[in-house]
């Protein structure tokens, strides 16, 4: 079960039902949607990405599969931008 | 009112407001007061009419930390509401509670100055506190996300001179448009040993920020307090365009003398809003630009040191340095009623 936690120097703040990142070496920053705001939230919970898709089920009316892909590409995408490490 | 064409003053046309001398932080070289005063805000509004109607355009509001001003939403929406630009300056720790007025009132947010003192966690956070670079931080994501323009503003000491390429560069990353630059002014003999520049090691900061600023396209620039070394109109209050009202509701002249941590003199003091119009009272601080415009001419041509440097002039001969004659020292405070007695009311 693969666990991700916000980069160290990744300062992130709410607007609303969205997330403003901010990472610290690049001086980049990024915004994600509701939906990745709330898989930023449970990432920041220290939950694991299955448990973060358990979740995503309960507070979205989507199919689980899709939800998974959703997150597991979010994930990836966060990865990337080194936004996100594995725990 | 002076005669502007003979004297070269400039009408007012911007109003620096200190808000509330309170602030969450405790930032060793601060020149402020600590105190828990709050600018009354029925004063403000009707100080701000008047100010509108006199020909102010644009409202900057300092402190303290401006934002925990109680009414600080308010004071916003009063001004823009007067089709007053305005801006403020703040530390960002408090920032995300009132970005939602900000947004309400963008068309007259002219800018947010954040306050910076290191380009790095470690450095700002030496100063500030823990945690307060990553809330300054964020603070800019939001500004950057709603489209609010900001700027930095870097108080030049000992500590920081060396990284002003750095908070220049850090500025341009993040978005910022600006970066305004001070010196030091010192409150304690303590702190004027352990962070003060030298008058050559400032010419030097002074010649570091030209030349950053050449290399980006943000403007990298002293605000005020620069060297002067040639006799003229050094500063915008000096100039007469800037104007000052104090937490107290009182006009001074300079928005760096006001409330200055350990002063002695409040010769700056011009006249308190509840007892006289905004007008008089702007022609009394013109008065006072002239005479001590005269005073710093005077001064350069006598060789003095420090007139070439207008705030640590003005600082010294307003008797806010009271720290350099160690023989006076302040017990308390005038109240605005010893300063403005009842017979002096309009």
């Amino acid at each position: 079960m693969t666990t991700f936690r916000p980069h160290p120097s990744v300062v992130s703040t709410e607007v609303e039902d969205t997330i403003v990142l901010l990472h610290l070496d690049t001086k980049r920053y990024f915004t994600l949607n509701s939906t990745g705001a709330a898989i930023w939230k449970h990432l920041s919970q220290g939950k694991a990405e299955d448990d973060i898709v358990s979740a995503l089920t309960e507070e979205y009316d989507a199919d689980a599969s899709r939800l998974a892909a959703s997150a597991r590409r979010l994930l990836e995408q966060l990865e990337k931008a080194a936004l996100i490490e594995r725990a | 009112m002076p005669d502007t064409a003979s004297s070269n003053l400039l009408p007012v046309k911007r109003l620096t407001v200190g808000l509330t001398n309170l602030c969450n932080l405790d930032c060793d070289y601060c020149l402020r007061v600590a105190e828990t005063e709050h600018l009354d805000f029925d004063l403000l509004s009707d100080a701000l009419e008047q100010a509108r109607d006199y020909g102010v355009m644009a409202v900057t509001y300092t402190g303290g930390e401006a934002i925990l001003h109680p009414r600080f939403r308010d004071v916003i929406r009063r001004t823009a509401a007067l089709g007053l630009s305005y801006s403020f300056v703040t530390n960002g720790w408090h920032f995300p509670k009132i970005a939602p007025t900000l947004v309400e009132t963008k068309n007259a947010l002219y800018r947010v100055f954040f306050s910076l003192d290191g380009a790095t966690e470690e450095a700002h956070d030496a100063v500030r506190g823990q945690g307060v670079f990553r809330k300054v931080m964020a603070a800019m994501a939001l500004c950057r996300f709603h489209g609010f323009p900001f700027g930095v503003n870097m108080t030049v000491t000992k500590r920081s001179v060396a990284s002003i390429e750095a908070i220049a560069v850090l500025s341009a990353r993040l978005g910022a448009d600006v970066v305004q630059l001070m010196h030091m002014l010192p409150t304690s003999e303590a702190y004027d040993r352990k962070l003060s520049l030298t008058p050559d090691e400032r010419r030097a900061a002074e010649r570091e920020a030209l030349a950053v600023n050449a290399i980006l396209k943000i403007q990298v620039q002293f605000a005020a307090g620069s060297s002067m070394p040639a006799p003229g109109t050094p500063c915008v209050s000096l100039s007469g365009e800037t104007v000052n009202l104090d937490c107290r509701g009182r006009l001074t002249l300079c928005c760096t003398l006001s409330d200055f941590r350990n002063a002695v003199g409040e010769g700056d003091i011009v006249a308190d809003l509840r007892t006289t119009s905004f007008r008089e009272a702007c022609e009394r601080v013109h008065r006072l630009a002239l005479t001590q415009r005269e005073r710093r001419n005077a001064a350069l041509a006598e060789g003095q040191l420090d007139a070439e440097f207008p705030c640590h002039f003005c600082t010294r001969t307003f008797d806010k340095a009271a720290w350099q004659t160690p023989a006076l020292v302040q017990l308390g405070r005038a109240t605005t009623s010893s300063l403005f007695p009842a017979t002096a009311r309009l």
